[in-house]
């Protein structure tokens, strides 16, 4: 007999930490996909001649979508590093693996991201 | 007098196609009373309701349930604490099959119990008393011995909802590391060899809904991060034993 099963989830709470590992997660897999073959196309794009390299340069200088754009693939790949370490720190038992010392983890991970970010933003805007 | 609002789950086999949440009004009670009071009172109205429990004071296990939105015992679990605006949604554990409203079938959860050997297993002949312990050996023990098998822990795991059949999960999990940390256990290369493929202990990231929701306060991830540095080390002492 086929049940049902109660996965809906918008009604399971889910603490800061499996917020974090998810959005780890997704952001694995939005580097794999998006931010990679961006960056690689870009990458031989500017390589490719001299001439290239200067419209390159020429276009992102004067674009400020252009540079939200890879602002927000290298945020994105920053969000994967910080979470990335924090998840590494606890394999090696370096973070205790108490709710609460995770909780406070995650929370001094998310700060320090943002500040990073901020801080990309200043630099390449 | 104000009224509480409790949505319940509810699922019929027989009749429900589809399970679907069902709102009960009641007056709301005058003392704080527990979760597992609210049902029996919802089933004095409504003698269809159907959930599990037994002990009613915490320590059997069987009334793991998702009380607004996180699973816990609801016969140790105080509505002051879970009731928000008023109201209470009550569903079963989550990624078990649903048998009939609050029910669910445990089988997978039991399988991956069953398959971890949650006995002591020692081939040398016992002697005439007891296998005696240290009393610091035996202090390995505490933080583990005291699951009783709620599921409260696996069914908040999403490593569990999508790998029930081959991801052990955090409560049997918890049970390998208590045999692993026994001293008086002999098979630690066998039990850590059965936990050494791609699922098994390596489907946990740390998400750590497990120890958020155990209403024993126990650490599975914990218990998972020794399980994974025993996973190394016994593989480095195979590879000095034997060569890569
Ligand atoms: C090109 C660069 C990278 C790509 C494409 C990438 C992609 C991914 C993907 C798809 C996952 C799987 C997520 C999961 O199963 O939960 C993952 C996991 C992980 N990544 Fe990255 N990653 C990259 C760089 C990094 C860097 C630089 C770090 C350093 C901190 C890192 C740390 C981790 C860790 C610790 C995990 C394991 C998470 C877990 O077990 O839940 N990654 N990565
Ligand atoms: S570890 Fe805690 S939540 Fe999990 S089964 Fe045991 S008592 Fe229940
Ligand atoms: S810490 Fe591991 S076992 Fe616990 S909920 Fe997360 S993935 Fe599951
Ligand atoms: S009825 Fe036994 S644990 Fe709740």
């Amino acid at each position: 007999m086929k049940r049902p099963v109660n996965i809906n989830l918008l009604k399971i709470k889910l603490p800061l930490t499996a917020l974090l590992s998810i959005t780890h997660r997704l952001s694995g897999m939005f580097i794999f996909f998006i931010v990679m073959p961006v960056s690689v196309i870009s990458l031989s794009f500017l390589l490719e001649s001299s001439a290239s390299y200067e419209l390159f340069k020429e276009n992102y200088n004067s674009s400020i979508s252009l540079k939200i754009i890879f602002l927000s693939l290298i945020i994105i790949f920053k969000y994967h590093i910080f979470t990335g370490v924090r998840h590494m720190l606890m394999d090696f038992h370096l973070i205790s693996e108490s709710l609460a010392s995770s909780y406070r983890s995650s929370q001094i991970t998310l700060i320090l991201f943002l500040a990073d970010s901020l801080l990309t933003a200043v630099v390449i805007l | 007098m104000s009224s509480l609002e409790v949505n319940l789950y509810r699922y019929n086999p027989e009749t429900d196609k589809f399970p679907y949440m069902k709102t009960y009004n009641i007056e709301k009670p005058s003392r704080d009373i527990m979760v597992l009071d609210l049902l029996h009172l919802l089933k004095e109205g409504d003698e269809s309701i159907s959930y599990r429990r037994s002990c009613r004071e915490g320590v059997c296990g069987s009334d793991g349930m998702n009380i607004n939105g996180k699973n816990g015992l609801a016969c140790i679990t105080p509505i002051s604490s879970v009731i928000k605006k008023n109201k209470i949604d009550l569903r079963p554990l989550p990624g078990l099959p649903v048998i009939r409203d609050l029910v669910v079938d445990m089988s997978e959860f039991y399988a991956q119990y069953e398959k971890i050997k949650p006995f002591l297993q020692n081939d040398t002949t016992a002697p005439e008393q007891e296998r005696l312990q240290s009393p610091a050996d035996r202090d390995k023990l505490d933080g583990l011995y005291e699951c009783i098998l709620c599921a409260c822990c696996s069914t908040s795991c999403p490593s569990f909802w999508w790998n029930p059949d081959k991801f052990v999960g955090p409560a049997a999990l918890l049970q390998a590391y208590r045999f692993l940390a026994d001293t008086r256990d002999l098979k630690a290369e066998e039990r850590l060899e059965d936990l050494s493929d791609p699922f098994s202990v390596y489907r946990c990231h740390g998400i750590m809904n497990c120890v958020s929701v155990c209403p024993k306060s126990l650490n599975p991830n914990k218990a998972i991060g020794e399980i994974k540095s025993m996973l190394l080390k016994n593989k480095e002492n195979i590879i000095a034993r034997d060569g890569a």
